[in-house]
């Protein structure tokens, strides 16, 4: 495998981890803004969330660790700027991570949890949406090039490059996306026919939420003149990816309304992977793209060397070797959808 | 980012050291049907569970710190050292799988492959810490690249993966993690058997818990020592710096408490025991131990803090060991010693000194190691952030971190009370 292999090869698992991140670390951050919307005194969601989420969500978030692994060995440029730029969103991003899964096992653990529930519940609900926000914002930063900002000034390099509606809206659809992925995955998770029905209303609510802000989105790159959007709706893939995720939209409604869960979480996993897709195909072969054209740092020139390229993969094949079976052990252990 | 290792190391010393108290807990039930020990290893588990998961989101907040903290750092060793961190990865990929299979899988699974994933939390635990100490190695002894002009090329990450500090301070940490969460769960249990002192659960706990401790706290002085000879050949001016030993002589004397003082090149107070250093560092009364006055001034590190730092983690040490010396007999000859209320008050008053401990040793290695954040290629002022402003995050990380602590207390407190209701209830049925 020549060194250009090795560096598209090291992309493509850093892509497949974050669409994994983005699907199984979504689906719990999710939960977290479902509950959120679905009210206080929704119980019996709140106990489907509990139960859902308790054995899988340590091992959901390792994603992000092997992401954040393979950007800094095989990109350690691009992490290294990344992590200057967009400073304050990340540390924001991790002070919602930590409060978000602290909030989660101390109200599943608190042997007396009625003392500080409401506290529990409210940390949880907010520090994921607060996360997920933060986490769009981040996305958003990076695809409209601001994130690659030369500024030279506090507020240019480390406000502006995320502080911007663009990026805000990204926000927004990122924590639409991941309350829709939970809503989907929701369904699969009750027994009960009258809790079903009420999660399929409520997954189909969050999709068509999904799909509109999603609309949002593309119109306002266009409106503030991105790249991105120019790049977007030219690049064959993505258009193919954007062609294939609505396709699938009307799929994933009938199996929703035929109470389907487990062919509806299958198309929801699709339908993530295709948005992850599309940006990604808009961006390639730039890392991070920069808001004047020229300026960008392609992913051949950040790339870390071939030994070390090498041997990433080797010990990222090994590890999913062992991790993958052990993974599918685990979510059947505790998702097989219960029969009666 | 001190701040946040010192905060996580408490943690995922727990995530190591304790599953494998709680797997020979649960086989002892397996074996037989006792029930004080499931009782034991579910209560153990609820608490090994929340420890858990406060870890694992503390280490989420370190791999990013790398990058937040330290561009200057990562975008040089990335590429070198990224390797254990992708084994790291793996191997807490399997534990955080293996947990949740085991917290979960009570009624699931078959009970030896419950009580085989257990294990391999633990045994993933030990691996993932010691990997991401090969990183920690591999700044005190750079390998594997050439330096050129201010970039590493000729990058060989096997060869900065397996250097020559990686493997002592695997050792030394992961013995380290044992001893520490030994004396401390066994100081916990001690003082609740102290009240309670017909609890049987709190008796098998002491026990299992006292093993772990005094082994590790026995085999510790030795990994130590060999640790420090290999400070002392590697990084020699933190070698004197821990010894706070300014001046380059050979029957170096070994001082034994002291204060340093940097300016007049004295240590006041110390006893010194002559040819002490030499002999410990070399094996050789007569060996050279070169002092800070061997060094450039903008080389040395502080000697105050890692002086004292290496002193408080040497006594505690030897503390323990000698302390696992009794605890070793009294367990052989089953002596009722052992639950006296004066041992179990001295028990219970040592819970924290093996984490103490680690807080200094790596206080030691961090500080001895400035101004490098990579042995003498490249200084720790040259990698950090160049964002103003940074003590905003560390107030607000401090700040969650000792929230979150009183949560923790406050449920560990709540899950004891549990635990003391499950037993009364048993011992009801059994009425």
């Amino acid at each position: 495998m020549n060194e250009l292999q090795l560096i598209e090869m090291t992309a493509l698992f850093l892509a497949v981890t974050l669409a994994l991140y983005a699907l199984l670390g979504g689906a719990d951050f999710g939960a977290g803004i479902v509950e959120l919307f679905a009210g206080g005194r929704d119980r019996e969601t709140r106990s489907v969330i509990n139960q859902a989420i308790a054995p899988v969500w340590e091992a959901n978030h390792v994603w992000l660790i092997v992401a954040v692994v393979i950007l800094f060995t095989a990109f350690p440029q691009a992490y290294a700027r990344l992590s200057t730029t967009l400073h304050i969103p990340l540390a924001l991003m991790l002070v919602g991570i930590v409060l978000r899964g602290c909030a989660f096992t101390f109200r599943h653990y608190d042997p007396r949890p009625e003392e500080q529930d409401a506290l529990y519940t409210r940390v949880f609900a907010l520090s994921s949406v607060f996360t997920a926000l933060l986490q769009g914002i981040i996305v958003g930063a990076v695809i409209s090039g601001r994130a690659g900002s030369d500024a030279t000034d506090f507020v240019g390099l480390y406000v502006l490059s995320w502080l911007h509606p663009f990026c805000a809206l990204v926000g927004v659809f990122t924590c639409a996306l991941y309350g829709t992925i939970a809503a989907v995955f929701l369904v699969g998770e009750t027994r009960d026919s009258a809790l079903r029905g009420r999660f399929v209303r409520r997954a189909k609510r969050w999709l068509l939420c999904t799909v509109m802000l999603g609309g949002v989105v593309l119109a306002s790159a266009y409106l503030f003149d991105l790249q991105f959007a120019e790049k977007f709706f030219e690049d064959a893939r993505s258009r193919l990816a954007l062609g294939a995720a609505t396709a699938l939209l009307p799929v994933l409604w009938l199996l929703l309304t035929r109470e389907m869960p487990n062919l509806s979480r299958i198309v929801m996993g699709l339908i993530v992977a295709l948005i992850l897709l599309g940006w990604i195909a808009a961006q390639f072969p730039a890392l991070i793209p920069a808001q004047t054209s020229g300026g960008e740092e392609a992913i051949y020139a950040l790339a870390a060397p071939a030994p070390t390229l090498r041997l990433l993969l080797w010990a990222l094949f090994a590890g999913l070797a062992l991790i993958v079976p052990a993974l599918i052990f685990l979510l059947r252990t505790f998702k097989r959808t219960p029969s009666a | 980012m001190a701040m946040s290792l010192g905060f996580h190391i408490v943690f995922a010393s727990i995530g190591i050291a304790m599953p494998f108290f709680m797997a020979l807990s649960h086989y002892r039930y397996l074996r037989t049907g006792k029930r004080s020990y499931i009782l034991l290893t579910k209560a153990w588990s609820k608490g090994v569970a929340v420890f858990f998961a406060v870890g694992a989101v503390s280490g989420t907040v370190l791999s990013f710190e790398l990058g937040l903290l330290w561009p200057g750092f990562m975008e040089h060793a990335g590429a070198i050292i990224g390797m254990p961190f992708s084994w790291e990865g793996a191997a807490f990929f399997l534990e955080a799988i293996a947990i949740g299979l085991f917290l979960y899988g009570w009624d699931r699974l078959r009970p030896w492959t419950h009580w085989f994933c257990g294990l391999v939390v633990g045994i993933s635990g030990v691996l993932s810490g010691f990997f991401v100490i090969c990183a920690n190695g591999w700044m005190n002894s750079p390998a594997g690249f050439d330096w050129v002009n201010g970039r590493a090329v000729n990058i060989d990450p096997v060869a900065a993966m397996f250097n020559d500090a990686a493997f002592i301070q695997g050792l030394h940490m992961t013995v380290a993690a044992f001893q520490a969460t030994g004396f401390a769960v066994a100081g916990l249990h001690a003082l609740l058997l102290r009240r309670r002192p017909r609890s049987v659960v709190h008796r098998d706990a002491l026990h299992i818990a006292l093993v772990f401790a005094a082994v590790s706290s026995l085999i510790q002085p030795l990994v130590g020592h060999a640790a420090a000879q290999s400070v002392a050949r590697r990084q020699p001016e933190k070698l004197a710096a821990m010894e706070a030993h300014f001046t380059t002589a050979r029957r170096a004397p070994l001082l034994l408490g002291g204060i340093p003082d940097v300016s007049t090149g004295r240590v006041d107070y110390a006893l010194a025991v002559p040819g002490g250093l030499s002999f410990l560092a070399f094996g050789d009364v007569d060996a050279e131990v070169q002092g800070l006055d061997a060094f450039p001034p903008d080389e040395r590190p502080p000697v105050l803090i890692t002086h004292l730092a290496f002193q408080t983690m040497v006594v505690i040490g030897s503390v323990l060991a000698t302390i696992s010396v009794v605890i070793l007999f009294l367990l052989k000859r089953r002596s009722p010693l052992l639950t006296s209320r004066l041992f179990l008050g001295l028990l219970a008053a040592l819970t924290p000194a093996g984490f103490i401990a680690i807080e200094a040793g790596w206080t030691v290695t961090e500080v001895g190691r400035q101004p490098w954040i990579i042995y003498r290629v490249l200084r720790t002022a040259d990698a950090v952030t160049p964002m103003p402003g940074i003590v905003v995050s560390l107030v607000v990380f401090t700040v969650l971190y000792l929230i979150l602590t009183v949560l923790l207390i406050a449920i560990m407190r709540r899950m004891i009370a549990m635990l003391h209701a499950a037993e009364k209830a048993e011992g009801a049925q059994h009425e």
